[in-house]
């Protein structure tokens, strides 16, 4: 890998900015599932969520150094020194965390469109992405694998497990599709194959690939992204003291070394 | 996370195995039996609870294979297990000496055979 040498200059900041969306969506969301650590509902899913966790952190760590390598940049300042404003994770995971099965719900949407996008970028024209891409897609298919099974159970009860993955829905649903909004310069990158498939046509393929589990757990289809502009941006009061949280370690000494 | 909260995602994830409304929840404990690598054999590695297979097979993975340290996994549900723990069928009182090689001096034996035959002793093997 040699940086950005083989893409051409006006793609560059299109694809920095794709792969920081990238990289904070698996950080933002491998952090936050990383706090159920020790409080899970049962020890074997402590350790089974605890470990998909550290697997999104591992796939937002390839992503930041491979990043860091383009743009000549430490990869840990791109994950701890930036504001929270500057961060690019979708809305979908700002949204407040306690609640069990709105963590199940929000990493069920989270993954499944994810999945969709980091299989479409396995045949990216740039090699240093389809190589990584092909990596973290081996690792996801376990994860839609368990999650898939959680949200079945939780959506097959009567009780209060449905009805908390139906408030969880009615919050999350309007924003699942923001893992799939387009971003600034996407359309360049498309037509050099950087990235293989445009978001609308990703978003229409995840859309047909979840159907078949809505219709069997009787779950709505999430609706259309509003202010897709911003599905990226303007992040809420629950991802600042989050980002508060995660940086603090760093901010008691950026200079430590781990 | 509440007890009721628990309580009731047990009872969701017991609900598609059991298909019965009055069912208590139910977690079994299913047993793990893992191999490093391709040659060696299946040892026993531990336990998960779980409610059915399925959940059986990710517990599996995650507590035994995440870390790269098993290439199989058998998940073997504990009540399917034939056990045989009676001991006066495994550890009988009177001597056994004779049911184990130890009971036989064999070298001299093994000698005057080896002879007969015109055969060597194979290099490394001396017992």
């Amino acid at each position: 890998m040699s940086g950005f040498d083989d893409i051409a200059p006006a793609l560059r900041e299109p694809l920095a900015g794709y792969l920081l969306a990238l990289a904070d969506d698996e950080f933002v969301l491998g952090f936050s599932d990383s706090e159920w650590t020790g409080i899970a509902p049962m020890l074997e899913e402590d350790v089974a969520m605890s470990s998909l966790a550290q697997d999104e952190l591992g796939h937002a760590a390839a992503l930041y150094a491979l990043l860091g390598e383009s743009i000549g940049r430490d990869p840990d300042a791109i994950a701890y020194d930036r504001p929270a404003e500057d961060f690019r994770h979708a809305r979908l995971l700002d949204h407040p965390r306690g609640d069990w099965a709105a963590t199940i719900a929000r990493r069920w949407l989270y993954d499944t469109a994810d999945g969709v996008r980091v299989e479409a970028l396995v045949g990216s024209s740039w090699q240093p992405l389809a190589d990584l891409a092909a990596l973290i897609a081996r690792e996801e298919r376990y994860h839609r694998l368990h999650v898939g099974t959680w949200i079945e159970r939780l959506a097959a009860d009567d009780g209060e497990a449905r009805r908390r993955l139906d408030t969880a829905w009615e919050r999350l649903g309007p924003d699942a599709a923001t893992v799939l909004a387009p971003l600034p310069g996407e359309e360049a990158l498309v037509a050099a194959g950087v990235v293989p498939v445009a978001s609308a046509e990703l978003e229409r393929g995840w859309r047909a690939s979840i159907a078949p589990t809505l219709s069997r757990c009787r779950l709505p289809a999430p609706p259309p992204v509003r202010e897709p502009g911003s599905a990226r941006q303007r992040h809420s009061t629950e991802f600042r003291d989050l980002h508060a949280e995660f940086t603090s370690v760093r901010r008691l000494d950026p200079a430590a070394a781990w | 996370m509440t007890k009721a909260m628990t309580k009731a995602m047990t009872k969701a994830m017991t609900k598609a195995m059991t298909n019965d409304e009055s069912a208590p929840p139910r977690l079994e404990p299913w047993e793990v039996f893992r191999r490093e690598k391709d040659g060696e054999p299946m040892r026993h590695g531990g336990s998960v609870m779980a409610p059915d297979a399925e959940l059986a097979v990710h517990y599996a993975r995650e507590l035994y294979g995440r870390r790269q340290e098993s290439d199989r996994l058998w998940i073997v549900r504990r009540a399917d297990i034939v056990e045989l723990a009676d001991p006066d069928l495994l550890q009988p009182p009177l001597d056994r000496s004779f049911k184990k090689p130890g009971g036989y001096v064999m070298r001299d034996k093994l000698a005057e055979a080896r002879e007969r035959a015109g055969t060597t002793k194979p290099r490394g093997g001396s017992r």
